[in-house]
C-alpha cells in the first residue's frame, strides 16, 4: 500500500512543473496575442507617424524589458562602459527601436496575427505566430521571444521574422561599429543619434 | 557526371575545411566590405531601377512568372528533399510539380497551395548543412551576393543535377535569363524593405550579414526555432547591477 501511495506522490510531483509550465504557455500566447493586437491597433488607428510613434514607444515602454535588450545589443562590451554612457544608450536605443520598427511595420496595419503554439525552457518563452495577410500575400512567420521576470511578469525579449531575430540583428550591426571604431561608445551613441535625427528629418 | 558531381563535393569540402572562425565568421571582412560596395552600386545603377521598372509589369503576370520559376525549381528541392530524409516534404514537393505542371498550366499558376501544399525551398547548401559539412567563412560574392563556400558550391551542384542543365536545347543565354528574372523578380519584391533597412542600419554591411546568416541557420532548420539553440540570457538578467 505504502508503496503505491508513494508511486502516486512520485507520479504527481513529475506532473507538477508540467501543469504550471502548461499555466505560463497559456499566458504567454495571451500576452502575444494581446500585444499583437495593441500593435496592429496604433497601425491601423495612428495615421501620423508621430502619433504611431509615440503609442509604440508607450507599448515598448510598458511590455518589453529596455534594460535587458539594450544589455544584449552591446553584449560582453556593455561591462566596460560607464553607468552614463549605458543610461544614454539605453535611451537612444529605445528611441531608435521606436523609429525602425514603426516605419518597417507601417505595410502591415490590416492583417490578422495568428497565434500558434509555445514552448518555454527556464524562463524562456517562444510564441509562434503566423501573420496573415488579407491580400493573398504569403503568410509571414513570427516567432516572439518572451522572459520571465522575477516578479512572474512576462516581458518581449525579441521578435524574430523570416528567420530573423531583431535583437540579435541590432547586436551584430553595433558589435560591428564598435569594433572599427576600437571599441569607442561614443561613435556607436553618435551612429544611433544620426539614424535617430535622419529618421525624423525624412519623416 | 557522376565523377563531376564527386569533384564539385571534394571542392566544397576542402574550401570550407580552411575556414578560419572569427566573431561572425567573416575572416575576409575587409575583402568582403569591397565586394559589398561594388554590388551596391551595382545594385543601385543597374538592379535597383530595373526591379523598379518590373513591377510596372501587371501583378498578376508578376506573379505568374514568379510560379513557373518555383516550379521549375521543384525537382532541385524535390532532390535535396530526398537527401535530407524529409519524406513528407518531398511527397509535398513531387505533388506541387506534377499538380502545378499540368493543372497549372506549366507551372503559371499555384492549384497546389489552394489544396493545402504550402511551398518550400530546398537546396543542396541546405543539404550539405544538414549532412554536418562546416559552412566555411562568410563570403560577399559579386551579383551573387551574401555566401559561404559551402552555399556557394551548393549552388553549383544544384545547377549541375537540376534536369534543366541537361536538355538538349539547353543554352547558356536561357540560363542566365532564367536566374536574371529571378533575380530581378526578387530584388522588385524587397524594394521597399530592403530600402528601409538600410537606411536604419548603423552599419549595413553587418546587417545585411547578420540578416543573410540567421535567415539561412533558419532555412537550414526549416523554420523550426529550438529553444535550446537560443542564447543565454542569465548574464543580462542582473539588471540593477549597472
Amino acid at each position: 500500500m505504502r508503496a503505491i501511495i508513494a508511486f502516486f506522490a512520485l507520479w504527481a510531483l513529475m506532473l507538477t512543473p508540467g501543469v504550471a509550465q502548461e499555466v505560463d504557455l497559456a499566458k504567454a500566447k495571451s500576452f502575444v496575442e494581446v500585444l499583437a493586437d495593441d500593435a496592429i491597433s496604433i497601425l491601423s488607428t495612428e495615421k501620423t507617424r508621430a502619433g504611431r510613434e509615440a503609442k509604440f514607444a508607450a507599448l515598448l515602454d510598458e511590455r518589453a524589458n529596455m534594460r535587458r535588450i539594450a544589455r544584449f545589443t552591446l553584449g560582453q562590451f556593455g561591462r566596460q562602459i560607464s553607468k552614463e554612457d549605458f543610461a544614454t544608450f539605453e535611451t537612444l536605443l529605445s528611441e531608435f527601436i521606436v523609429k525602425v520598427y514603426a516605419n518597417r511595420l507601417g505595410e502591415y496595419s490590416d492583417e490578422k496575427v495568428m497565434v500558434g503554439k509555445a514552448q518555454a525552457k527556464k524562463k524562456n518563452v517562444i510564441v509562434d505566430s503566423r501573420i496573415e495577410f488579407a491580400n493573398g500575400r504569403d503568410p509571414i512567420d513570427i516567432d516572439w521571444w518572451l522572459r520571465l521576470e522575477e516578479d512572474g511578469s512576462l516581458t518581449l525579449f525579441d521578435v524574430r521574422v523570416l528567420g530573423v531575430w531583431m535583437a540579435q540583428e541590432q547586436r551584430d550591426a553595433f558589435a560591428s561599429v564598435l569594433k572599427n571604431n576600437k571599441g569607442d561608445i561614443n561613435a556607436l551613441l553618435e551612429h544611433l543619434r544620426k539614424q535617430i535625427s535622419a529618421d525624423t528629418a525624412e519623416g | 557526371m557522376f565523377r563531376q558531381k564527386l569533384l564539385l563535393l571534394a571542392v566544397a569540402v576542402a574550401l570550407t575545411g580552411c575556414a578560419a572562425p572569427s566573431q561572425h565568421n567573416d575572416p575576409f571582412e575587409r575583402s568582403n566590405r569591397f565586394m559589398f560596395k561594388v554590388n551596391v552600386q551595382f545594385d543601385n545603377y543597374l538592379l535597383k531601377p530595373v526591379a523598379k521598372g518590373y513591377l510596372y509589369v501587371p501583378s498578376p503576370v508578376r506573379q505568374s512568372v514568379r510560379n513557373f520559376l518555383d516550379n521549375l525549381a521543384s525537382p532541385v528541392t524535390l532532390a535535396n528533399d530526398i537527401f535530407q530524409l524529409q519524406g513528407q516534404r518531398a511527397s509535398t514537393t513531387a505533388l506541387r510539380f506534377g499538380i502545378n505542371s499540368t493543372v497549372g498550366l506549366f507551372g503559371l499558376f499555384d492549384p497546389a497551395k489552394r489544396l493545402g501544399l504550402e511551398k518550400h525551398d530546398e537546396d543542396f547548401g541546405q543539404t550539405m548543412a544538414v549532412w554536418g559539412v562546416p559552412e566555411g567563412p562568410y563570403l560577399f560574392t559579386p551579383v551573387y551576393g551574401p555566401s559561404s563556400p559551402r552555399e556557394f558550391s551548393g549552388w553549383i551542384i544544384d545547377w549541375a543535377f537540376d534536369p534543366m542543365t541537361h536538355q538538349d536545347d539547353w543554352h547558356l543565354e536561357n540560363a542566365i535569363g532564367r536566374y536574371a528574372i529571378d533575380g530581378i523578380d526578387a530584388r522588385a519584391s524587397a524594394l521597399t524593405v530592403l530600402d528601409e533597412i538600410e537606411r536604419s542600419s548603423v552599419d549595413f554591411y553587418a546587417t545585411v550579414r547578420s540578416l543573410y546568416q540567421q535567415n539561412r541557420a533558419s532555412e537550414i532548420a526549416n523554420g523550426v526555432t529550438n529553444i535550446d539553440d537560443l542564447p543565454d540570457l542569465d548574464e543580462f538578467d542582473d539588471l540593477d547591477d549597472f
